[in-house]
């Protein structure tokens, strides 16, 4: 359908490593989630206090776009689009809401409230980064390939895009996985991309579903 | 490839009415289905009026003509009668016979089963109904859905907050639009739970009244439950069919405010660039809007924002807007697939339904809701806003056809 | 009073996830929104719950918050006015 999408970036979180465009960036062995995702945070962010406020699927997911960010860092924010896939949705933060409204110990949390939709994060990504494009959050029980490349051409073909965050964030049980990528439209200036991968059915497969 | 999309079946439940001449009625009269609930236990009872749907969970299996034993959320439930009601709307008696996608939304899923079992679950774990739980998934309404209507096509659930089901009937004509399928049941459904209430309330955002959208005085939402949902098909899908479209998608935007994960910005500049999206993508003029079904909740952060946003897109020439979330309550992730609903009943019937409770202009606006209806009036394109928790904006343009 | 605000700036820092800031970087006078800290409005209802959960007050509305809210002394001075 397009042939000037490319896939210029992807992050791939899980099992306490940090893995971008294939290189291990950063690995925390034996230690829980929030120590893990705390260090990275450090690491990589380190100036932005809200992210301890966040619930995990919304740290998870911004510390995956932050080492994605280089990418689309100048791109004015009405041109980039968000597309994210769970099949957990927000069921992390709706059982941490639930607690608070146990009949014995009710309490209900504003703040743990705020997150018990699964957009929340994509929110979080784009107060950070200032994108005011489009967004989206489909929730199945995988990634579907070929329905995400049409919902993203589409986006790119009519919608004033050119630039999307893609893929799958899913955090349930401290059984987490990030694997987002980058997919920009390329013009005879891009020409220095080292390594093009085309946008098609079959890379976007490959690029979110491969197995470490 | 400027594909157009048509609707062919409108189905809904609300606060207002059971099914489409009931809402339609309940509109016309002016009346609200803000009440104390009846069917949820919740300690605030007597004390928060929401938009609950009349009939039990009982009395819509029955509607349904469900004999099974299963346990099925009241978010499906109200689903299968929206969806059958649409499906009979459209005259469609072989589901499968076009290539048929059903994209749905919900914010809510099986909350309302899954929190009966949690109760006793928490305070020792060899209690509760396991039966409760198995509902609980978001993806879980849409497969019971497509199930009961033995649909083969294409499904998916949307869940981006207050805005799900708006973005379903986007999605929906996108797939359209692409040649993915020639007709697409979009739409989405929520049912009141123990949950919503408390999380919302924690908020600080409900009124303990009846609300008051737009009014100077407001102070907060009603939730809502229900469902609504429509059915698109693309020209040659009408074509072949010999039906009569009752309405075109005209247009559709979609835009982060990128503001706050809860609170619309001050200057609704993310409603702004929706409206904006979509008016463009429909190829007409801000003048060419002949009503506005406001997102509108009440309370006195998104009124404000919408306001603005609206006399900044419109030049201060504002068109007749109403909300009416005054009359359903705010029924989360299936407003927009109701509001798309009665979007189409306005232009079908000529009439702009009011904005109720409304008696004080907001001083910092120039515009006023529509707080009486206004009859026998040519109504070619309808602008819908819903306006979601994250900043997930959608609007969309009915047409007349 | 000394010992309330001083746990009090402890119940804060927990409530509302502030890592890396200790009871004794907080001033007591200091506003706690918009200055100051920078508490936003959810950090408002949260530290309203606070105030229930850890004092057994009951706060009823948010425009009520919003001046009790203050600075750590305002809230100090609310909770010795009204504790029973």
């Amino acid at each position: 359908m397009n042939n000037n999408l490319i896939i210029s970036k992807s992050c791939k979180i899980t099992n306490n490593t940090i893995i971008v465009n294939d290189k291990l960036l950063f690995e925390n062995n034996n230690v829980p989630y929030n120590v893990f995702i705390k260090n990275a945070y450090k690491k990589y962010i380190n100036n932005y206090p809200k992210f301890f406020k966040m619930d995990n699927l919304s740290k998870l997911g911004i510390i995956a776009v932050e080492l994605l960010s280089d990418e689309f860092k100048s791109i004015d924010g009405k041109e980039i689009g968000v597309v994210l896939v769970n099949s957990a949705s927000s069921l992390d933060a709706d059982q941490t809401f639930q607690k608070t409204i146990v009949k014995d110990n009710y309490f209900p949390s504003p703040s743990v409230f705020v997150y018990t939709l699964p957009n929340i994060v994509i929110g979080e990504i784009c107060i950070k980064h200032k994108i005011y494009g489009e967004s989206s959050f489909f929730v199945s029980q995988n990634f579907d390939s070929t329905f995400i490349y049409n919902i993203v051409c589409d986006l790119f073909s009519r919608q004033g895009i050119n630039t999307a965050i893609v893929g799958w964030l899913d955090f349930i049980d401290n059984d987490y996985l990030a694997s987002l990528c980058i997919i920009k439209k390329i013009s005879q200036q891009n020409l220095n991309y080292n390594e093009m991968i085309n946008f098609t059915i079959e890379n976007l497969n490959k690029t979110i579903n491969k197995d470490i | 490839m400027k594909k157009k999309v048509f609707i062919s079946g409108i189905g809904i439940i609300s606060s207002i009415g059971n099914n489409v001449i009931e809402v339609l009625n309940s509109l016309i009269h002016e009346n609200s289905g803000i009440i104390y609930s009846e069917h949820l236990h919740s300690v605030y009872k007597n004390e928060i009026p929401v938009g609950e749907v009349r009939l039990t969970d009982e009395e819509l299996k029955e509607l349904l003509q469900l004999r099974n034993k299963l346990q099925n959320s009241r978010t499906t439930l109200l689903g299968m009668l929206a969806v059958s009601e649409a499906l009979k709307n459209a005259n469609i008696l072989d589901i499968n016979e076009f290539n048929t996608a059903l994209i749905s939304a919900t914010t809510v899923g099986g909350m309302d089963k899954s929190e009966l079992f949690y109760r006793e679950f928490i305070n020792n774990k060899t209690k509760g109904k396991l039966k409760y739980i198995y509902t609980h998934d978001c993806g879980e309404s849409t497969e019971v859905i497509a199930n009961h209507f033995k649909l083969k096509g294409f499904t998916t659930t949307i869940s981006t907050a207050c805005s799900s089901s708006a973005n379903s009937i986007m999605f929906g004509a996108r797939l359209i639009k692409n040649g993915l399928a020639e007709r697409v049941i979009a739409g989405g459904t929520d049912a009141l739970s123990l949950f919503t209430i408390n999380g919302f309330n924690t908020l600080m955002i409900l009124s303990h009244e009846h609300c008051r959208p737009f009014d100077e005085t407001r102070n907060g939402l009603n939730i809502g439950e229900g469902a609504g949902y429509i059915v698109m098909e693309s020209e040659d899908s009408i074509k072949k069919s010999g039906k009569q479209a009752i309405a075109e998608l005209k247009g559709y935007g979609n835009a982060c405010d990128a503001y706050h994960q809860t609170a619309s910005s001050p200057d609704g500049y993310g409603a702004y660039l929706a409206m904006n999206k979509a008016i463009g993508n429909a190829n007409i003029l801000p003048n060419n809007i002949d009503y506005v079904n406001v997102h509108g909740t009440g309370t006195p952060n998104n009124d404000l924002s919408e306001g603005l946003a609206l006399q900044n897109i419109f030049n201060n020439d504002v068109p007749y807007f109403s909300s009416t979330k005054s009359a359903t309550g705010h029924t989360l992730g299936a407003s927009g697939g109701i509001e798309a609903v009665i979007s189409i009943l306005a232009i079908q019937n000529k009439i702009i339904f009011p904005s109720l409770n409304f008696s004080q202009q907001m001083k910092e606006l120039t515009i006023c809701p529509t707080s009486n209806k206004v009859e026998n009036i040519e109504i070619k394109n309808v602008l819908s806003n819903s306006f979601g928790f994250g900043g997930n904006n959608t609007s969309l343009i009915f047409s007349a056809v | 009073m000394d010992e309330l605000i001083k746990n009090l700036k402890k119940e804060i820092i927990e409530a509302l996830n502030l890592e890396d800031v200790k009871a004794e970087d907080i001033d007591t006078e200091a506003p706690l929104f918009n200055e100051g800290l920078g508490l936003d409005s959810i950090d408002a209802l949260e530290l309203i719950v606070l105030i229930e959960k850890k004092h057994g007050i009951k706060i009823q509305s948010a425009d009520e918050g919003k001046q009790i809210l203050y600075s750590v002394k305002t809230i100090a001075e609310f909770i010795i006015k009204n504790k029973k």
